[in-house]
């Protein structure tokens, strides 16, 4: 797969703290990639010097395999963090505004305008000023404005905050779609898990420095733990067996229980349930993977992965993981 | 197209189209106007004639008094004999006032006394008090025997003529008010029209499109797209407010006197000092050879404008990217004020020194001034009229142009660091890291 967007040993100091410390990263073409990481971990900074807002002190971006020109950032679109519109600024008027900025000409940027508006059926925003709009209304705004150049990487930083369920819904099929026409996409967010089911690559960030990435489906398999979830009914709960080990167990009020067991080296799920069957009626037997946070909190931590697990939280939404 | 025009184009249309600019275009001249023409309107129309009785114990003020002219003041004798008699007459309030004058001692005429209903005006008792003043001196000018055709043959009118070394014929009354007004149009658009680059920068900071335009255009490019686009606003609302202020005094105003009748314009006119000076004056150079086109001829029309022009254009945007830089480094407008006050200053000076510029155009602090690229847009202006050698024109020009290019240059890198700032108290010293900034 080819490489829309490479960074080479990047480093950016602000006066008083490094904010990236030779940071290097592949982003290949057409893919949806994660930028993980804590507040404060230096993803934005990382952003800002890929969309060109900030100088970088050293370190190279490649874009489409040639050293980044100000010209590319007509084929970069980028919602930050914070979203911003001219309040008073009529909606047509403002995305024209805008569209013209990235480079496109009146006709094609009208054009443009018509089609989105039309999918997004919001023909009678058309005169109306940003401040007129509700918060979601101007979420949709925002987005159309980064996407209306038609971008080959889209770079949205903490993508769903402020949308509304129905909304980030509508966004995420859209970006899903842009996906499918080959844009590729940059996601950064603190909230790992909002994002890493629609992640291809990732790549985590911590304390200015990145500290894992690759393709999703990889670092998951790497990462695996070899740990199972077990809801059974019985009259106590079970103990260590010859193939597994108890991990933590948590009494329902059910009268049922759960418990994490961990498999001892080569011993498959078969050769578990074996040991189990004859004990207790099983209600549910399922592998527990580790979700990124929790490998990013075991690789920060320098703790086993096990350790995240917490069956007693079953939201299984653990806390982001703050390096202060 | 290129992307600062896009910028100007936004700046220079979101401006124009706002209320608060065509109601400011359309009503400042409105104001201009009555400035000009209320006086006349005000003294024809409003107030109407009052009397004053007088109880002349002397016998010998009346018949002066009557013949006074004043404005809106007639002097007739007290139908009493004494004071307290006329006091009730007064009472009634068929008379604005009473004057009551004892019998006098010509030398020293004290113990004349004005009594009224109301309160008297400052500018009324000072008028009776020069009008009685004069109906002294008449009398006593008749007991030494001078008489009004004699008097007038002694007194002297002569308004002093001044020339240039080189022979033209000079004005510095003219050169004052040219020079003056150069610079204070100068001083007022900078401040208006900065202001406005300043609060355009806290809007973008504040309502966070800063990073999506950004992500887009250099700040650079932003910050003088905003800056050129303010400067062409400013440059729409001058030349409307100069043809929307002429028209008014040339043709509405004219329609409104029209219902009024003539004679009492010109008696107004002509009862009103100041008018009347300013009439006098204009009259008498118009037959003198039009002392303003002489003005206007010594001044070099021409040459003046395309200075202005120069002072005007780098002045503006000198000081603009000052302002914008400052902005910058705020996060709303109220934390602003500590960055403007010091960028002002020189500015302010400029203005405030303006009567030491004219008094001595050539002096060391006007030149200075006019060199120093911060206040030589005003003072230079001011100066200008006077006659300035070229060598010293050429200098400042260099000058003002030299600071506005390391002005902008440090502006915008102040500007692009400071529009990314949030949440920061930002003091000078972190300022001047900022440019100094990769």
């Amino acid at each position: 797969m080819k490489d829309l967007l490479e960074v080479v040993g990047i480093s950016k100091r602000y006066a008083t703290h490094q904010a990236l410390q030779d940071v290097s990263l592949k982003v290949p073409q057409g893919v949806v990639f994660g930028l993980l990481g804590p507040n404060g971990a230096g993803k934005s900074t990382l952003i800002r010097i890929i969309t060109q807002i900030i100088a970088k002190d050293s370190g190279e971006i490649f874009f489409g395999g040639t050293a980044m020109t100000p010209d590319h950032v007509h084929q970069i679109g980028y919602m930050p963090e914070e979203r911003g519109l001219y309040k008073k600024m009529k909606v047509g008027e403002q995305l024209l505004y805008l569209a013209k900025l990235k480079g496109l000409s009146h006709a094609q940027a009208m054009e443009r305008l018509k089609y989105w508006f039309e999918k997004f059926e919001i023909k009678a925003w058309w005169n109306k000023t940003i401040q007129d709009l509700s918060k979601g209304m101007q979420q949709k705004v925002q987005f159309l404005s980064t996407v209306l150049h038609k971008p080959s990487l889209l770079i949205l930083d903490e993508p769903f905050s402020g949308f509304d369920p129905v909304n980030a819904n509508l966004i995420k099929n859209e970006i899903l779609e842009l996906k499918r026409n080959g844009t590729t996409i940059i996601f950064s967010t603190h909230r790992m898990e909002s994002v890493e089911e629609m992640c291809d690559h990732l790549a985590l960030i911590n304390l200015s420095q990145k500290i894992l990435d690759g393709e999703t489906s990889q670092i998951k398999k790497k990462y695996q733990t070899d740990t199972f979830v077990v809801e059974y009914k019985a009259s106590e709960p079970i103990k260590a067996g010859k193939v597994f080990s108890v991990l933590q167990e948590k009494v329902q009020h059910n009268g049922t229980f759960m418990t994490l067991i961990k498999a001892n080296p080569s011993v498959t799920a078969n050769m578990m349930l074996e040991e189990l069957l004859p004990q207790v009626q099983i209600l549910r037997f399922e592998e527990k993977l580790p979700t990124i946070n929790d490998i990013f909190i075991s690789l920060v931590t320098n703790t086993p992965i096990t350790d995240q697990f917490n069956l007693q939280n079953p939201s299984t939404t653990p806390l982001a993981y703050n390096h202060e | 197209m290129n992307k600062i025009l896009i910028i100007l184009q936004r700046e220079y249309l979101t401006r124009v189209r706002k209320r608060t600019f065509l109601l400011m275009t359309f009503l400042t001249p409105v104001l201009f106007a009555a400035l000009f023409t209320l006086p006349i309107i005000l003294a024809v129309g409003l107030e109407g004639e009052k009397t004053v009785m007088v109880l002349d114990k002397t016998g010998k003020l009346m018949e002066h008094l009557e013949k006074a002219k004043n404005r809106k003041m007639k002097y007739a004798p007290a139908p009493a004999e004494d004071l307290t008699k006329a006091k009730k007459i007064l009472a009634e309030g068929n008379y604005y006032g009473l004057v009551y004058i004892p019998v006098l001692d010509w030398e020293k005429p004290k113990g004349i006394e004005l009594h009224s209903e109301k309160g008297i005006s400052m500018e009324v008792e000072s008028q009776i008090n020069r009008t009685i003043e004069l109906a002294i001196e008449k009398h006593k000018m008749q007991l030494a025997g001078i008489k009004q055709e004699d008097l007038n043959k002694i007194k002297a009118d002569i308004s002093l003529e001044t020339f240039k070394a080189s022979g033209e014929k000079s004005s510095s009354g003219g050169l004052f008010m040219f020079g003056i007004m150069g610079g204070m149009i100068i001083y007022f658009a900078i401040f208006l029209y900065g202001s406005q680059v300043m609060r355009g920068v806290v809007e973008e900071k504040t309502s966070r499109i800063i990073e999506v335009i950004i992500s887009t255009v250099k700040p650079f490019q932003l910050m003088m797209g905003k800056i050129l686009g303010v400067g062409l606003v400013g440059v729409t609302q001058f030349v409307l407010w100069i043809l929307l202020t002429l028209a008014i005094v040339n043709f509405v105003t004219p329609l409104f006197m029209q219902g009024m009748n003539p004679k009492e314009v010109q008696k107004a006119i002509n009862t009103n000092e100041d008018a009347q000076k300013m009439i006098d004056k204009t009259t008498q150079t118009v037959t003198e050879k039009s002392e303003i086109s002489v003005m206007l001829s010594q001044v070099n029309m021409p040459a003046y404008i395309l200075v202005f022009l120069f002072y005007f254009v780098f002045g503006y945007l000198m000081y603009a990217s000052l302002f914008a830089a400052a902005a910058s480094a705020v996060d709303n407008e109220s934390e602003m004020q500590q960055f403007v006050m010091p960028i002002t200053i020189p500015l302010i000076m400029a203005m405030a020194l303006s009567s030491i510029i004219t008094r001595e155009p050539d002096g060391v602090v006007a030149f200075w001034m006019s060199i120093f690229p911060l206040t030589s847009p005003v003072t230079m202006l001011i100066r200008y009229p006077f006659g300035v050698p070229a060598w010293q024109l050429g200098l400042s020009m260099v000058s003002l142009f030299l600071g506005f290019i390391a002005m902008v240059w440090l502006a915008a890198r102040i500007y692009r660091v400071g529009i990314l700032m949030y949440g920061k108290k930002v003091n000078y010293k972190e300022l001047a890291k900022w440019i100094f900034y990769k």
